[in-house]
């Protein structure tokens, strides 16, 4: 039994192990800290092995054992949690949808006016945000989370919204 | 295995999971061995006051002892099942079910947390049967009222350490717990 528990172990780092290290480069500037929470997201999949039951698919699994620990990281308060978006992050247009938007902008530009943007986002915000720049559908997003995906919709929906006046420089009630 | 792959941070797996195994066997001995350690040395206790019970003692001696033993298993067993309870933190649920667990865990008062009276009571009432001596009734009474004002008073400052330590380390945690659930449902 120890043995298939490590065996399924490795497996799991093995396939999983590149968006565990996305998770944790979300929310940690240096490299010293994503090793840490990289670490502990590590030791709470083991912990947590015996329990999964298949319930869930394994990536919304590891997902959620990778935004629980970064919620509960001790490393940083949650407050200065910073959201890191990086040079090859591809799916950024998901958070730019509209066509009327003005979105001619150098991308290094983009990512720096939009990283600011995005660290004003309360936690669940940028919990969200990160797992809608995974790929993950609504749907995953709500599992993961555990919120319905109506919910998520609405909640994504409002982010954008004040993203997109923040980049208008429109004031936005939210901040 | 490591994995040296240059995205990901490097971290030993086979050490890791060396460390982690260590830390599941400790877990496990830590909790065997509150078992191991009591219910013998109850028994045990139970075979000297039956077979070894000296019939010129009075028997509120014996007795309490036997009840102050079985306070002391009974504790023994409750902080074992909040050892565990701890341990066994399923990240793997969604978020709010995380988080709601949190909640719960780290509360100051649980409704549980009453049946340490049973203990309580068993360990306040055999330590004075055990520290008793009728040697004349006043002097029993006097006796009983001093133990329960030091028992009491004990009691009264052991839950106010706890509260303090509940407020600096747990609470904290608690209200992060709620904010956050305030958050998702808003």
């Amino acid at each position: 039994m120890k043995e298939n528990k490590e065996e399924r172990f490795k497996d799991l780092i093995a396939e999983n192990g590149d968006r565990i290290t996305r998770i944790c480069r979300y929310y940690n500037p240096n490299t010293e800290d994503q090793k840490d929470m990289y670490q502990e997201i590590l030791v709470n999949i083991w912990n947590s092995l015996d329990r999964f039951r298949g319930e869930s698919s394994i990536s919304t699994w590891i997902y959620r054992i990778a935004v629980n620990t970064s919620l509960s990281f001790t490393g940083k308060t949650f407050r200065h949690m910073k959201l890191q978006i990086h040079d090859d992050q591809k799916c950024l247009t998901v958070l730019l949808d509209d066509d009327e938007l003005e979105v001619k902008l150098k991308q290094e530009a983009d990512l720096e006016q939009l990283q600011t943007q995005l660290n004003l986002l309360s936690v669940i915000d940028k919990a969200l945000i990160s797992l809608l720049l995974e790929g993950l559908s609504m749907r995953e997003i709500g599992d993961v989370i555990g919120l319905t995906e109506p919910n998520v919709k609405v909640k994504i929906h409002r982010i954008k919204e004040a993203l997109k006046n923040q980049l208008n420089g429109k004031p936005n009630s939210k901040f | 295995m490591e994995t040296n792959n240059t995205n990901q941070p490097s971290v030993n797996l086979d050490k890791l999971i060396g460390n982690l195994k260590k830390e599941d066997a400790l877990s496990l001995k830590f909790s065997l061995s509150i078992q191991w350690l009591m219910w013998p040395t109850a028994i045990l206790y139970l075979v000297m006051v039956i077979f070894i019970f000296d019939f010129s003692e009075p028997w509120y001696k014996p007795t309490g002892g036997l009840m102050v033993m079985l306070s002391l298993v009974i504790f023994a067993f409750y902080f074992r099942n909040r050892f565990r309870a701890f341990k066994m933190i399923d990240y793997g649920l969604p978020t709010t079910e995380v988080l709601a667990k949190a909640v719960k865990r780290y509360q100051a008062f649980q409704w549980p947390t009453l049946f340490l009276l049973i203990p309580l009571i068993l360990e306040d009432i055999g330590l004075c049967f055990f520290s008793l001596d009728f040697s004349g009734h006043s002097d029993t009474l006097a006796h009983v009222i001093k133990w329960q004002v030091i028992f009491f008073v004990s009691l009264a400052i052991g839950f106010l350490i706890g509260y303090i330590v509940w407020w600096i380390r747990q609470k904290p945690l608690r209200d992060r717990a709620l904010a956050l659930i305030k958050e998702i449902e808003s």
